[in-house]
């Protein structure tokens, strides 16, 4: 009996240690569907997953917008933090990242959801000498520009929006549908 | 007086005389290899559980170590980034409403005057 005791002990830590590695290690899949809002037009939703349509539909019902077009979507697995490029519009370099925990419902604690652009802005120099003018070329600034940022809780399979706006609602809106699967 | 030499060989004698292991063993070779053999078995056998709970016990003071000292998850900041960066927008004048619509699609909006696409 005594020499099974040192075993048990060690049959135990190695349960133990795999439960909590496996339990910080469970890995999601979370779908990022890009879009902007606007006040007239009309949607053009082609290529829009079924599950985006539909929460789509609730929010053109629910806010002035009343049409959208696709702008770009990601698909990000992650067990923690993840990090990840959108195309914006017009062609601008969105950057999406996020943390999350999840619990033993099934929910996820989302934190520090952002979405930054990136805008380059050039550096070059025009220098004028003895009546001569050149320039000369430096590598661009990146400037970030915060667009969306904020946390959230979101169950595995539902879909959750995220938009930004001006105050009073005019013009355009960045939509973004934001899904949680396993 | 007896000097010191000879109160040192009584002494020895005293000692040789009291000593168990001195007399004749009566044991033959076979049988003292045997002895020994057994005697060795005993020694490894008690030795071996407190060499298991020594490993144990390393192991848990390892594992205990890993996850002590696991490096916090890096928080995402402007710092983490590849590209050179700087933030622009002022977060305060900002203003983030929740809402959820009748067939329970929860929306997050963010209420920004600097806003621009």
């Amino acid at each position: 009996m005594i020499r099974k005791v040192p075993l048990i002990f060690i049959v135990l830590l190695i349960a133990s240690s795999a439960a909590v590695f496996a339990d910080s290690s469970e890995s999601y899949m979370f779908q990022t569907v890009l879009l902007v809002g606007s006040t007239d037009g009309e949607s053009d939703l082609s290529g829009v997953p079924a599950n985006v349509v539909k929460a789509l539909d609730d929010v053109t019902k629910f806010l002035p917008y009343k049409s959208c077009r696709l702008i770009d979507a990601s698909l990000l697995r992650s067990n923690g933090e993840a990090q990840g490029l959108l195309k914006g519009p017009d062609g601008k370099d969105f950057e999406l990242m996020f943390e999350f925990r999840g619990d033993q419902s099934g929910t996820l604690q989302v934190r520090g959801f952002r979405i930054d652009t990136l805008i380059a802005q050039p550096q070059d120099r025009t220098i004028t000498e003895n009546g001569k003018t050149k320039v000369e070329h430096e590598p661009p600034r990146w400037v970030r520009r915060q667009v969306i940022a904020t946390s959230f809780s979101v169950k595995v399979g539902e879909t959750i929006v995220v938009g930004t706006s001006k105050l009073n609602g005019t013009g355009e809106a960045l939509i973004v549908l934001f899904t949680a699967m396993r | 007086m007896p000097d010191d030499d000879s109160r040192n060989d009584d002494l020895r004698q005293w000692l040789h005389r009291g000593d168990p292991a001195s007399g004749d063993t009566n044991l033959t070779l076979e049988e003292t290899r045997l002895m020994r053999q057994r005697i060795l078995a005993t020694v490894r056998e008690t030795r071996r559980p407190r060499f298991v709970a020594l490993a144990a016990l390393a192991g848990a003071a390892a594992l205990a170590a890993v996850l002590l000292l696991r490096p916090a998850p890096v928080t995402m900041d402007s710092s983490t980034t590849v590209r050179p960066s700087v933030a622009e927008r002022s977060e305060r004048t900002a203003r983030q409403v929740q809402f959820t619509t009748e067939s329970g699609t929860r929306i997050v909006w963010t209420l920004d005057p600097e806003f621009e696409l």
